[in-house]
């Protein structure tokens, strides 16, 4: 959760990835199904899942009367699999017509691979929940002010009240969170052992040392997000909140106060760094062009043309210029040996 | 002036931030900003001047008018009109000599007379139309202010090679922003590694390109004996010559844009890391894609029926606005020729497909398209893809190994792959990598200035692609 709050600290570009985003779907999956003691606690869960299931429903349908919670509404917890997949496709029919059109025909078959056998994976596939959101960015939506509005209102807290009141993420799992935008990325979260609840994760106030512990620059914003995509199935995208769902199993968690702490001494380091990076940078810039402009001049160029309205108006002073400025650096020949002798030696020209 | 430029590196560039940042106001440093952006723009061809000022001046009032009367039956025309307007310009100043040209291979004898390409026409002409569109939607309010209007017209970090970001981005960063020392310190850390992918890598590949087809002035002289290896090798070059030399400008803009406090849109993200075409397309020159989608794909005449030909139009367009030539107008069509394939293949299916499979695919796409781009002339077109897929020139050995500037190749490759945010991540993680990855990039950062400022001195900059 805390990716996205990390990118808004950034400039509008992150806010309009956001804005860009049309539709999030949630799978939730129990992650350790491949022990035997798992499958057990999966078992008992699901038993425990049964009783809840009503309270659970309650608890969805209590959620803001958006689109989301139109969509929201309809998903259940624990439930065979099978039923659980042609749910899925109807809520896809439900949200978006377009992208299921082009999925009709193969339907059945992707219903047949993608059940899986309920005896080893008794809760593979938990619940899923799909949200249409930022449908006011299609152009043909007449009322695009009003569905902007309400559009940003769906995300909160509370509509996820009811992922983390499933009981079977007792034991941690998985949810992969398919956010569907413009760049098409798809972001992974992995739910630690000790599920904090909603409140505890949208309280939490990052501090700005946080914020800039992570390579903030929109490229690494991008890059990592479009990382994330390329990485289905790894546990946790890389500036998320590292959460650690090992540590009844012989891993310390590390408390975020360490975190934090290490973040904002690398955070330091970084600052320091870049700043002297842009001093020195800068200073090339400076002390070399100060250099280049009172410098006696050399070469065949040596006198600086003059301006007349004719050369001015056609361009060819300029050219005259910039081509004076550039032949008459002094030591130039000797630069561009050098230069030379590097590439070479690089093997690179 | 280019960005790679000796010029611009140590005389307008610092004059400019002097000036800028010994400003006190905001609107101070806009005028600065103005100034600077003026001078850039007569300095590529003096009769921009007039021109992007006159753009200006139509857009500004055309903005206003949309704004009056958003809600009447006026609007619409308003639109069409300074459509009409910004399009005739652009085929004035832009494309005149190509049409010309064009028209006269067809035996229509028209000769007009011969007028400079406007600097970045091409790309503040899209810019100008977006900000009627969003004018005429309601998405922005008009600029009621001509002298910030004009700002954003000709700010010279997008002015020649973009990216083409519309108004509604940067709206409040014109009234109201600030820079900080990081932003500082990441702009030119941006700006660096634009300029050392430009004049390292880039004009390295443009020169093997050159060895290895030959150019449009000399009828791509080597192009007739190539070896079915060579024209794949040939053309692996074209594709990362064409992305590093883009790409940079896009860097360098993007990082001058920090350094002014402004956050442009990134226009590249690893395109060449993409597993499909229509991944490419949303990972390659970014805003222009993001352009011709949002304000042509998805117009209402095109609707869901007519999917498929508001899909052709908007890549026969990329096409043309890259040149008005045969060669673009193909290259545009091919890759939307994929992308529709892909529409109705379905996402759900294209991402079935085994990844090495997609790749391929994908690389292979590209390899051609780009190639289709590259050759202005039919006849040399021909013989290219003759030897690309047929053995007439044999298959060819593996002597480009031992070519000079193989390495650069190689080079060129591992970067496009997403490997240094990957590694910067990962050390995100532990502050004793942080502190190595962070001293590091500033001893680079630094280095790459140094090195891209000598490689500028005694040679004749070769200009960018765009």
């Amino acid at each position: 959760m805390n990716v996205t709050k990390k990118t808004y600290t950034k400039a509008t570009a992150d806010e309009d990835f956001i804005d860009s985003v049309h539709e999030v779907k949630l799978d939730i999956r129990s992650h350790r199904n491949d022990t035997d003691f798992e499958k057990m606690l999966a078992e008992l869960n699901k038993k425990s899942a049964e009783k809840k299931e009503y309270e659970l429903q309650e608890k969805i349908s209590k959620t803001d009367n958006t689109d989301i919670t139109d969509v929201a509404d309809k998903a259940e917890t624990p439930v065979p699999n099978v039923a659980e997949n042609r749910q899925e496709e109807s809520l896809e029919e439900n949200v978006s017509p377009e992208s299921t059109e082009d999925n009709d025909t193969d339907a059945d078959s992707e219903e047949k691979e993608s059940v899986p056998t309920e005896s080893v994976q008794p809760t593979a596939v938990m619940t899923s929940l799909q949200f249409p959101i930022n449908e006011h960015l299609d152009k043909a939506d007449s009322h695009a002010d009003e569905s902007k509005s309400a559009a940003k209102k769906q995300l909160s807290a509370d509509d996820f009240k009811g992922i983390w009141d499933n009981p079977d993420l007792s034991g941690g799992g998985r949810i992969s969170m398919n956010i569907k935008t413009g760049y098409r990325r798809e972001i992974k979260i992995t739910v630690p052992q000790t599920i904090p609840t909603p409140e505890q994760i949208w309280e939490y106030q990052p501090t700005e040392s946080d914020f800039s512990a992570v390579p903030d620059t929109d490229t690494e914003n991008v890059a990592n997000t479009a990382d994330s995509t390329q990485s289905r199935g790894s546990d946790i995208s890389s500036d998320s909140h590292d959460y650690d769902y090992n540590d009844g199993y012989g891993y310390e968690e590390e408390s975020a106060e360490t975190k934090l702490e290490k973040a904002a001494r690398a955070d330091v380091y970084r600052r320091r760094f870049s700043t002297a990076s842009a001093v020195i940078c800068l200073a090339i810039f400076f002390c070399t062009g100060f250099y280049l402009l009172v410098c006696p001049r050399d070469g065949d160029f040596a006198k600086m043309p003059v301006p007349s309205t004719e050369t001015v108006i056609d361009g060819s002073y300029f050219e005259q210029l910039d081509e004076w400025y550039c032949e008459t650096i002094p030591n130039a020949d000797k630069i561009k040996e050098l230069t030379d002798k590097l590439m070479n030696l690089l093997k690179i020209s | 002036m280019l960005f790679a430029d000796e010029l611009f590196l140590f005389l307008f560039l610092p004059l400019c931030l002097a000036f800028y940042f010994i400003m006190p106001k905001v609107q101070m440093k806009n005028n600065v900003l103005i100034l600077f952006s003026l001078i850039f723009c007569v300095w590529g061809n003096p009769l921009s001047l007039p021109v992007i000022v006159s753009a200006a001046i139509l857009n500004f009032a055309a903005g206003l008018l949309l704004q009056r009367f958003r809600n009447s039956r006026a609007a619409v025309p308003i639109f069409v009109i300074s459509l009409i307007l910004n399009l005739a310009m652009l085929a004035v100043f832009g494309y005149s000599t190509d049409i010309t040209a064009v028209m006269n291979s067809f035996g229509v004898d028209i000769s007009v007379p011969e007028i400079r390409s406007t600097i970045g026409i091409s790309f503040f002409t899209l810019r100008n139309i977006s900000y009627c569109a969003d004018c005429k939607s309601g998405e922005v309010s008009a600029q009621r202010s001509f002298r910030k209007y004009l700002l954003y017209v000709s700010l010279f970090p997008l002015l020649a090679a973009g990216p083409i970001v519309a108004y509604r981005e940067i709206a409040d960063e014109i009234d109201n922003r600030s820079t900080s020392l990081a932003d500082i310190s990441d702009g030119i850390s941006r700006f660096a590694v634009g300029a050392a992918k430009k004049l390292i890598i880039a004009d390295n590949l443009r020169s093997a390109v050159i060895y290895r087809f030959g150019q449009e002035s000399d009828g791509y002289a080597a192009v007739g004996d190539l070896s079915f290896l060579g024209a794949w090798y040939g053309a692996a070059l074209i594709v990362l010559w064409i992305y590093f030399d883009f790409s940079a400008y896009s860097d360098m803009a993007i990082g001058l844009g920090r350094i002014f406090g402004f956050g442009f849109k990134e226009n590249f993200n690893y395109p060449l890391a993409s597993k499909s075409v229509s991944d490419l397309s949303h990972r390659w020159h970014i805003s222009l894609t993001a352009f011709f989608e949002e304000y042509l794909l998805d117009l209402p005449i095109f609707g869901k029926r007519l999917k498929y030909i508001g899909l052709f139009a908007m890549w026969l367009l990329i096409g043309l606005w890259h040149g008005f030539s045969l060669n673009f107008i193909l290259g545009g069509l091919f890759f939307g020729l994929f992308i529709a394939i892909e529409t109705l293949i379905g996402e759900e299916r294209m991402a079935k497909i085994p990844s090495v499979i997609s790749h391929i695919y994908t690389k292979a796409v590209m390899l051609v398209g780009f190639a289709i781009f590259y050759f202005g002339d039919m006849s040399a077109m021909g013989k290219f893809f003759k030897s690309m897929f047929s053995l007439a020139n044999g298959f060819g050995n593996v002597g480009v190994l031992s070519e000079k500037r193989f390495i650069v190749f190689v080079a060129a490759i591992i970067l496009s792959m997403p490997i240094l945010p990957k590694i910067k991540a990962n050390a995100a993680k532990n502050p004793a990598a942080q502190f190595c990855v962070s001293a590091v990039s500033a001893v680079c950062s630094a280095a790459l200035i140094v090195l891209s400022g000598a490689m500028l001195v005694g040679r004749t900059g070769s200009p960018f692609i765009f």
